[in-house]
């Protein structure tokens, strides 16, 4: 089984099974550009720190034998199923909001679109139900609009078939 | 490579650093992706969380389209709201800079009481309109409106927004069917109209009363010759069709009409119809123009010739990926009588590999044409278990998929397959149906029930 090394931004090697992290699109093109036969050639991820690599393997491995998505219809029937987050993936994902920046960030920089959609929906939840307020606070945003900007915001929002 | 590395942020820094703006949050095109899980009634509200936020919302928006509706209603109470809402509506888009800063490109068109209003909003911001539904017919008092009037709106509305629609959805009027005022012959003053930037386009013409007198037959060629050639780029087409069970020939001049237009760049084809014999060998001549890569077929009649069918789909071979075929068993059981709920018969006939198809969807009481399909690349299979299936009759349509090795397992193809199973409203309850099928295929993924599966997602595209 062919194996790969990644260097973190630590300076940490790990060494990965190829086949682990092919979920990668990232890595998978290295490998396939520059042919990496030899074990002891290593692939330095400068965006990546030591903490992160190991749970972005740790997600890899465990979805490692995952069925490749296909685009679905939009007439498809309901998936509820897809966009579920499995019990594995909601304790894997339980971190403190920077770990999670952080993994999301790798997940995007190594390309694995799995991870960084699970990053998201967990992102994307802890915005649902909140307020404009609540939200800012949460990520530590500044309110910049100007109160023109809002009134022009609202002018819009009453078209929205959901009022 | 798809992904462009992010600066790396160093969360121990960020923290001590001052708070200034969201970038700590995360990089906008993140932003991007954790807004597109973000429903989109809350989607609206966080347009208020700062600006950049309200940039990229206002981007999604536009993608994921929140819809404007007008005319929809049909009293005169409401028609005062209506024509309150028309004038409000136009107020907020004069008053951008720009027409492209507004969000919404989305619209529904209903009936249109305040047709003269709604005019004004075609002629001065028809060209925001990309995503469009015109549904002239949900009034269910639609047959005393004068069939003129509705000719009139969609005359004016091709005129004002045809340049920019991208996606048209409509439900036509009866009477522009038998019109050819959309695109006068030989005129001068009358520019044709065109839509050069349409890729979808889904007609649909419903017989919605049972006391409706007119029927479809006048669905004429030369209307949808034109209508197709002005179409350039239309990947799109869905045809979603009632049509008078004694007049069967009515699709055959849109089938034509395909034929010497919009063949060549058309990338998916749903009908949803039930088809004749001569309509099917009409759809099998012109496979020999199309490469389609998806193809739907819904309410297919169990009295067709499957032949014509098996004809059509080895035009298909090559090129589809996705391939549906639901059969109209139940308006069959539900009109005549119960004997004709067999499938078509397809006999022993082949049909040849299908070497681009990932994804196959198909009902019936056995595996009918698939039973010798070779399609290595699928990846998902559906199954619309009919309730008059047998245990035997499910094996079948399992096992060519997924044949059985010695011990009862099935054989390893090379990669996973997804197989979901889903009953009929009508049918086996839930746990018959999973107990059935779980004791020839204990792996199989289960949908089953009227909970998730209603009539209009068996008959319909919606």
């Amino acid at each position: 089984m062919p194996f790969v090394n990644l260097e973190s931004s630590d300076g940490d090697l790990v060494k990965v099974d190829v086949d682990v992290i092919k979920c990668s699109v990232t890595i998978n093109a290295l490998i396939e550009h520059l042919g990496l036969e030899d074990d002891n050639e290593v692939v330095p991820l400068q965006n990546v720190g030591t903490e992160t690599l190991h749970k972005v393997l740790a997600w890899a491995k465990h979805h490692k034998d995952d069925l490749p998505s296909v685009d679905d219809d939009e007439d498809d029937p309901p998936r509820e199923r897809r966009t579920d987050i499995t019990t594995w993936d909601a304790n894997f994902i339980k971190m403190e909001q920077i770990q999670l920046f952080d993994l999301i960030l790798a997940a995007n920089y190594l390309d694995i679109s799995g991870l960084l959609d699970l990053g998201c929906k967990i992102v994307a939840d802890m915005i649902k139900g909140k307020t404009a307020d609540e939200i800012r606070t949460m990520f530590n945003i500044v309110n910049d609009l100007t109160p023109q900007e809002q009134e022009q915001i609202r002018k819009e929002n009453e078209w929205c078939e959901e009022k | 490579m798809a992904s462009k590395p992010v600066p790396r942020r160093s969360g121990r820094l960020l923290q001590e650093s001052s708070k200034t703006n969201d970038m700590e949050f995360l990089p906008t095109e993140l932003l991007l992706i954790v807004l597109k899980f973000v429903p989109r009634k809350e989607l609206v509200k966080c347009r208020h969380v700062c600006r950049n936020w309200n940039t990229v919302i206002t981007i999604l928006l536009k993608s994921h389209l929140p819809e404007v509706k007008i005319g929809i209603g049909y009293t005169e109470a409401e028609a005062k709201i209506e024509k309150h809402n028309l004038k409000q509506l136009r107020k907020t888009l004069d008053s951008q800079k720009s027409a492209e800063n507004f969000p919404f490109s989305k619209f529904f068109f209903g009936r249109l009481l305040d047709y003269a209003e709604v005019e004004k909003l075609w002629q001065h911001h028809g060209a925001i309109m990309e995503h469009v539904t015109i549904d002239c017919h949900n009034n269910p008092e639609f047959i005393e409106v004068d069939p003129e009037f509705e000719t009139d709106q969609l005359l004016s509305f091709f005129k004002y927004c045809g340049a920019t629609l991208t996606t048209l959805r409509i439900n036509l009027p009866r009477t522009v069917i038998e019109s050819d005022e959309l695109f006068p012959k030989n005129s001068k003053k009358n520019q044709p109209h065109s839509f050069p930037k349409l890729q979808k386009l889904s007609i649909m013409s419903k017989l919605m009363h049972n006391f409706c007198e007119m029927s479809y037959t006048q669905i004429e060629l030369g209307f949808w010759k034109h209508f197709l050639s002005t179409c350039p780029q239309l990947k799109e087409l869905t045809l979603d069709f009632d049509l008078d069970p004694e007049q069967m020939t009515s699709m055959l001049p849109m089938f034509t009409a395909i034929k010497g237009t919009v063949a060549n760049s058309l990338t998916l084809l749903k009908i949803n119809c039930q088809l004749s014999n001569e309509e099917l060998q009409s759809l099998a001549k012109l496979g020999n123009q199309l490469n389609l890569e998806a193809f739907h077929l819904t309410r297919f009649h169990c009295t067709a010739k499957a032949n014509k069918l098996q004809a059509f789909l080895k035009t298909q071979s090559s090129t589809l990926k996705k391939l549906k075929l639901i059969y109209d068993c139940y308006y069959v059981a539900d009109e005549i009588e119960f004997e004709s709920l067999d499938p078509p018969d397809f006999g022993d006939c082949k049909l040849p590999e299908m070497t681009k198809l990932e994804k196959l969807t198909i009902s019936g009481t056995s595996d009918g044409p698939f039973r010798h399909l070779r399609a290595p690349k699928l990846r998902v299979y559906n199954i619309f278990v009919m309730d008059v299936a047998t245990k035997d009759e499910i094996e079948g349509m399992l096992n060519f998929v997924l044949p059985l090795n010695k011990e009862g397992r099935p054989q390893d193809r090379g990669h996973k397959l997804e197989v979901n199973i889903y009953n009929l409203p009508r049918g086996l309850s839930d746990s018959d149906a999973e107990a059935r099928v779980a004791m020839c295929f204990p792996e199989a993924t289960f949908f089953t029930g009227s909970k998730r599966l209603g009539d209009n997602y068996y008959y319909g595209f919606e």
